[in-house]
């Protein structure tokens, strides 16, 4: 049979889903939390994720908008154009 | 052309005219007019918070007033009538058809819009847009809030003899050899908002309905003295005006569609994508309604419910973004004002959608409801991507109903000005609303960091303020002594696609 | 042109960054939904434009709210009138209190000090004031006055009671 990626899969998803959910088990063992940490940590964590995303996609909308505009050197239109009609 | 430069019409021609085009002109003048008298209330509440305290307004109830006609004038008098505008003038040209499917339907659409306009802003009621029971039934001062009621009434009504009027010019009135999977995404765009719009929409106009009977104390369905709940309302408030909100939007993608291809000289990525992504949303777009409702105490299983329906919208707008980005990439792109503002609006797209996933975020709601976060982030949405690309819109097909050129280095100015205030503005409302400071409020804590931040806010405001009036200087001057355009490429794009030549019969 | 491998890859990464981003809130979501089993019950009830908070042992306080460091309290938010929403913005509690119904939320003050409390949810004329003081005292429990070694709790082992030897 060997291993496959379904078996990789099968193995790496409940120990991904195991180690995010970890503090939920602290809750029945009445551990109190401190409401204001954890709601400002997700958004930290929130924060990563958009600023991370937004430094790519800004970064590739800015380059479109350099390299590809008209006025680039890089952009003369060469040769027979085809139109479209 | 709707506005003819050598020989101009009879005002009365275009006021009782059934043609799709004139009615289409009819549809965007009113909504340009709307959208700088909203833009009046907005500088006006901006320079009432630039200070705490009280400035130019002296009482809470007038503040309440302006900021409830601002959004509701703003959402149902500028962009939907715009979008129909767009859609009014472009449609049946797309499907190859020669007006609307029943002209005199469309007219009788338009027409009532005035009237639920005058019942609005003469009314102003003062309970938020949203008009929430049970502040809406038992505080709320009438007549404001019947006028209200019945505006929307009547401004619901035509949204959806419009939606109908769109769904049987596309579907049945296409030209029989133009398949519905060749028609533009733009057409595809307003199909899927009108068929949103037939499924969102009944839901609040019950609500109306029991809003008022409510008022008048014959019924009780959100009053909770006499047994209601007023979430009831929230629920049939919020499954419409979720949907809603990409009802906004996509006429606008939809737009943006028309525009990114052919100033970048470049074919659209995928069409298929497009149409997925369309159709998606509009399914999606259903099933995330009470993400506005998190603080009202709902179970956790529902919270959890609703943030997957939410966060499940997402991708669907990614490919959007991706589809614009990969038909720029490798194109030759002219940067005139109309594609500035589709590009800028892609910006604001992208930064209003990162703030949408922090608040669908279920916890992060204790942040961000009902604060000024909220504000940023959904004018990032509706004054950027979608009034962006309304403008670029606007631009663009500027020359093919007046038959002149705008100025286009005004233009530039416009947008520049416009992007540089919407952003300041909006952003810094997202920082004001994680420091707490609430929605809808007269006045704020009197503390350096909300003074600052309000301060900027006010000072963006006021540049696009000043935007949009020179925004509004060009058109009109442009349209009467603008220079004539070149009718085969008023853009000099290089290449033809839309037959300005075109002459409209008039009846 | 067409899909191409890109447009998947991409698709997929922002589904797993949304499941990523949804299982951390559903995560924080569930420690937020259950206040401790000890905790204090304190009545808030909002109405036009001031609030009320009544403790478990009967006092009632307007406009200011007294609680203890380190001690763990459910709110219990209802409403008089119109709709109003309970918020104390330091410490990230937030529910809407709607009248007919009660809602709640719980919170551990774990700093001393002074916070606003205020309404977010509009509700009116007045709604942009209708804030209360909320003030974080040293708990009487928590406080550690002159400890003799005789008042310090032994646990018996018979029966595993806590008794203070005088």
């Amino acid at each position: 049979m060997g291993i496959s990626l379904r078996h990789a899969v099968l193995l790496i998803v409940p120990v991904v889903v195991f180690s995010i959910i970890q503090p939920v088990f602290a809750q029945e063992s009445d551990n109190i939390i401190i409401n204001r940490v954890e709601v400002w940590g997700l958004f930290y964590k929130g924060m990563v994720v958009a600023f991370t995303i937004g430094a790519v996609i800004m970064g590739v909308i800015a380059y479109v908008v350099f390299r590809f505009r008209e006025s680039n050197p890089k952009n003369i239109p060469r040769g027979p154009q085809e139109g479209h009609r | 052309m709707v506005l003819e430069v050598k020989k101009p019409r009879p005002m009365w021609e275009i006021l009782f005219s059934t043609h799709h085009t004139d009615i289409g002109l009819l549809y965007i003048i009113l909504s340009l007019v709307a959208f700088m008298i909203g833009g009046a209330l907005a500088l006006v509440i901006r320079t009432e918070l630039f200070l705490p305290g009280a400035q130019i307004i002296t009482d809470p109830n007038t503040f309440h007033r302006i900021f409830t006609t601002h959004g509701t004038n703003m959402l149902f008098l500028w962009l939907l009538p715009f979008a129909a505008g767009v859609g009014n003038y472009l449609i049946p040209i797309m499907v190859k058809y020669k007006d609307m499917a029943w002209p005199k339907l469309n007219a009788v659409a338009f027409w009532m819009i005035p009237v639920g306009m005058a019942l609005v802003w003469l009314g102003m009621a003062d309970f938020t847009w949203y008009a929430t029971p049970p502040y809406s039934i038992l505080r709320a001062p009438g007549p404001a809030a019947e006028m209200w009621i019945f505006g929307l009434k009547i401004l619901g009504l035509s949204s959806i003899l419009g939606a109908i009027n769109f769904i049987v010019t596309i579907l049945k009135m296409k030209h029989p050899d133009l398949p519905l999977m060749k028609t533009s995404l733009f057409v595809w765009g307003t199909l899927v908002t009108s068929i949103m719009i037939l499924v969102a929409l009944p839901t609040f106009t019950a609500a109306l309905i029991m809003l008022f009977t409510d008022r008048l104390g014959v019924s009780g369905f959100f009053n909770p003295n006499m047994g209601g709940d007023p979430i009831a309302y929230q629920h049939l408030f919020w499954f419409t005006f979720h949907p809603e909100v990409y009802i906004f939007a996509i006429p606008a993608i939809g737009m943006a569609y028309e525009l990114i291809p052919r100033f970048a000289r470049k074919p659209l990525f995928s069409y298929q994508s497009g149409v997925t992504a369309f159709v998606l949303l509009a399914i999606v777009a259903f099933a995330s309604w009470a993400h506005h409702m998190y603080a009202t105490g709902m179970d956790f299983t529902m919270k959890t419910t609703f943030m997957v329906g939410t966060l499940a919208a997402v991708p669907a707008s990614a490919l959007h973004v991706f589809n614009w980005i990969a038909t720029m990439w490798g194109g030759r792109i002219k940067f005139s004002t109309p594609m500035s503002f589709v590009v800028g609006g892609l910006v604001l797209f992208f930064y209003a959608g990162a703030g949408g996933v922090v608040n669908s975020m279920m916890p992060l709601d204790f942040l961000t409801h009902d604060s000024y976060w909220v504000v940023g982030h959904f004018h990032l949405f509706v004054m950027g991507l979608i009034t962006f690309a309304f403008l670029g819109m606007i631009h663009y097909l500027f020359p093919l109903i007046t038959g002149r050129m705008y100025n286009e280095r005004v233009g530039m100015i416009t947008f520049w000005l416009l992007f540089v205030g919407v952003s300041m503005v909006f952003l810094t409302q997202h920082v004001l609303g994680l420091y707490g400071q609430p929605r809808r409020v007269f006045d704020y804590v009197p503390v350096e960091p909300l003074i600052i931040m309000n301060q900027i806010a006010t000072v963006g405001a006021m540049i696009s303020g000043s935007g949009a009036a020179l925004f509004m200087a060009n058109m009109i001057y442009s349209a009467g002594k603008g220079k004539p355009a070149d009718m085969r490429d008023p853009f000099k794009l290089g290449e033809q696609y839309f037959d300005y030549t075109r002459k409209e019969p008039h009846h | 042109m067409g899909h191409g491998m890109i447009e998947w890859v991409y698709v997929g990464v922002v589904i797993m960054l949304l499941v990523y981003l949804g299982a951390a809130a559903w995560d924080v979501e569930r420690l937020l939904d259950h206040p401790p089993k000890d905790s204090k019950v304190v009545r808030v009830i909002a109405q036009q434009w001031f609030w009320t908070f009544e403790h478990e042992d009967g006092t009632r306080e307007v406009g200011e709210l007294h609680l203890q460091k380190g001690v763990p309290y459910k709110f219990e938010v209802t409403a008089r009138d119109v709709n109003h929403a309970f918020n104390i913005p330091d410490l990230t509690v937030l529910i809407d209190a709607i009248p007919g119904r009660i809602n709640t939320v719980w919170v551990m003050p774990d700093a001393t000090g002074e916070y606003l409390i205020q309404c977010r949810e509009y509700c009116g004329f007045s709604h942009y004031q209708m804030r209360a003081k909320l003030i974080v005292e040293e708990g009487v429990s928590n406080v550690s006055a002159n400890i003799d070694a005789k008042d310090i709790p032994v646990v018996l082992p018979e029966t595993k009671a806590a008794v203070v030897s005088n």
